[in-house]
């Protein structure tokens, strides 16, 4: 889902470029704006991006301006935040100081374009997971950049509840891991097919849920894929549509979760380089020591959520709401998420966590 | 054998046309979608060789938990009977049935299903996952 450019762009209409025009001319406050190129980007099967070039004569963005706009896709996935709610989010990150790229405009009025969007800075850089996990000219500075990855969620999660610019995301949970085994029981009802494989995984978690002490802003989407490397640097972090407080040890369970290795098992930090490595950048930024106790309880969760995912992708396709052979078969892959389920839970049956039952 | 090539056959032979004769002709950036098709029908391919083996075998697993008299009485065929006895299955679960002394047993079956699964949809995922 990145948002760099190159293959799968493909050109739009008169119409969104007319609707965007107006709406940057107004809110940027310049004399007048012409839009050089806008063409959709690939990726993001849960909200479209458009990659804008404009030249602005005058106002707060006077220049040529190189854009991504962010719209909602006509097919909605449970669990995302509304475009302004990400917009939201996003200010929060940026003003944190987190490497992300810069929101600019949120339009929440769906008259404008059709529907709610907003419009950030784009950024350099290459967000495949394929690719980055494989490109040997990053091999050198694989370890720098997942010590940096540690350090920048350690960024996001010193973000606490309440928060004033945040109101629009659900409450923070009480107890985080059972506020997901809840939602991801009710996503599991919505299908046609019972899984009583993915049921012994969230029967175990919730008999194993662990005491929260503590809830922040969490990515919950923090992974190889969703960021953007440019020159052997972390150049931005993207994809905040599913972010909301939680207990940090998920986002950082996410990230090692052996489904977002791409292929390359050994390497447990995102497929990326040294898990400790991750989890050192984390901790001298944080502070704070991560309770590798109870990483493997997330990343249980991680299997689970990831296997969820995959049936609600292969079930948008039996139900005829989006047709594809990528959804179908990865509604296929559902039982390897099953095996890693219970090889997982095998592996850490024998040890206890903080206050097992 | 209802027919001669059956259906495992011909998706077999469909996919080494895919593989063998026409992905070449492709450019590089459509072959991603030919790769797909192929696994695609290599998936169904094994799944139709099974015919009903893995369905036996996955009602013998329930069986073994429910007994052979329930697992009759749940439904008129095959399909029925499984859809009914897994929905029954992951309901238990949930509810902590089987939290107790028969938690091991309960994994095993649920691992055997899996492995079944696995066997038509990778197969090579599970070789894998044995030598790690």
């Amino acid at each position: 889902m990145g948002l760099n450019g190159g293959s799968g762009a493909v050109p739009v209409g008169e119409e969104l470029s007319h609707g965007l025009g107006a709406f940057l001319s107004e809110v940027s406050g310049c004399d007048s704006l012409e839009i050089i190129a806008l063409e959709r980007l690939s990726g993001g099967a849960v909200q479209e991006n458009y990659a804008l070039d404009a030249l602005f004569s005058g106002g707060a963005l006077a220049g040529r301006q190189e854009l991504v706009v962010r719209t909602d896709a006509p097919s909605g996935v449970a669990a995302s935040r509304s475009r302004a709610d990400e917009f939201a989010v996003l200010k929060v990150a940026w003003e944190a100081g987190l490497k992300v790229p810069e929101p600019l405009w949120v339009c929440a009025d769906a008259s404008r374009i059709g529907r709610a969007f907003y419009v950030m800075r784009r950024l350099p850089g290459d967000a495949r997971g394929h690719k980055l996990v494989r490109d040997q000219e990053l091999d050198a500075v694989r370890e720098s950049l997942v010590e940096r990855l540690g350090e920048e969620l350690a960024r996001l999660h010193a973000i606490e509840p309440p928060h004033p610019e945040l109101g629009g995301l659900p409450q923070p949970p009480l107890s985080p891991a059972h506020s997901r085994i809840q939602e991801y029981r009710g996503y599991l009802d919505k299908l046609p097919v019972p899984h009583p494989t993915l049921e012994w995984g969230l029967r175990w978690l919730e008999r194993k849920a662990p005491a929260s002490d503590e809830v922040v802003l969490c990515h919950c989407d923090y992974r190889t894929g969703n960021y953007l490397v440019e020159n052997g640097e972390l150049s931005g972090i993207l994809d905040w549509e599913f972010a909301s407080w939680s207990d940090p040890l998920e986002d950082i369970a996410w990230f090692c979760a052996r489904c977002w290795r791409f292929g390359q098992w050994r390497r447990e930090a995102g497929g990326m380089g040294d898990r400790e490595t991750f989890y050192r950048g984390y901790e001298r930024v944080s502070g704070k020591s991560i309770n590798r106790e109870l990483i493997p309880y997330w990343e249980v969760m991680a299997t689970v959520r990831w296997a969820i995912i995959a049936l609600q992708q292969g079930h948008r396709h039996t139900s005829g709401e989006e047709t594809s052979l990528e959804l179908a078969l990865t509604g296929r892959m559902v039982p390897e998420m099953e095996l890693d389920i219970l090889m997982q839970i095998d592996n850490v049956n024998e040890r206890t966590f903080a206050r097992a039952p | 054998m209802r027919h001669d090539p059956d259906a495992a056959e011909l998706l077999r032979i469909a996919r080494e046309t895919l593989l063998n004769e026409l992905l070449e002709l492709l450019p590089e950036e459509r072959r991603y979608a030919m790769r797909m098709a192929a696994n695609a029908l290599a998936i169904a391919a094994r799944e139709a060789e099974t015919a009903d083996a893995d369905l036996l075998e996955e009602l013998r697993l329930l069986s073994e938990l429910y007994g052979d008299d329930e697992v009759q009485a749940a439904g008129a065929d095959l399909h029925e009977r499984i859809a009914k006895m897994n929905k029954r299955f992951a309901r238990d679960i949930r509810d902590g049935i089987f939290d107790g002394a028969c938690a091991q047993g309960v994994q095993a079956i649920l691992m055997d299903q899996v492995r079944a699964r696995l066997r038509i949809s990778n197969p090579g995922y599970l070789e894998a996952s044995n030598l790690d």
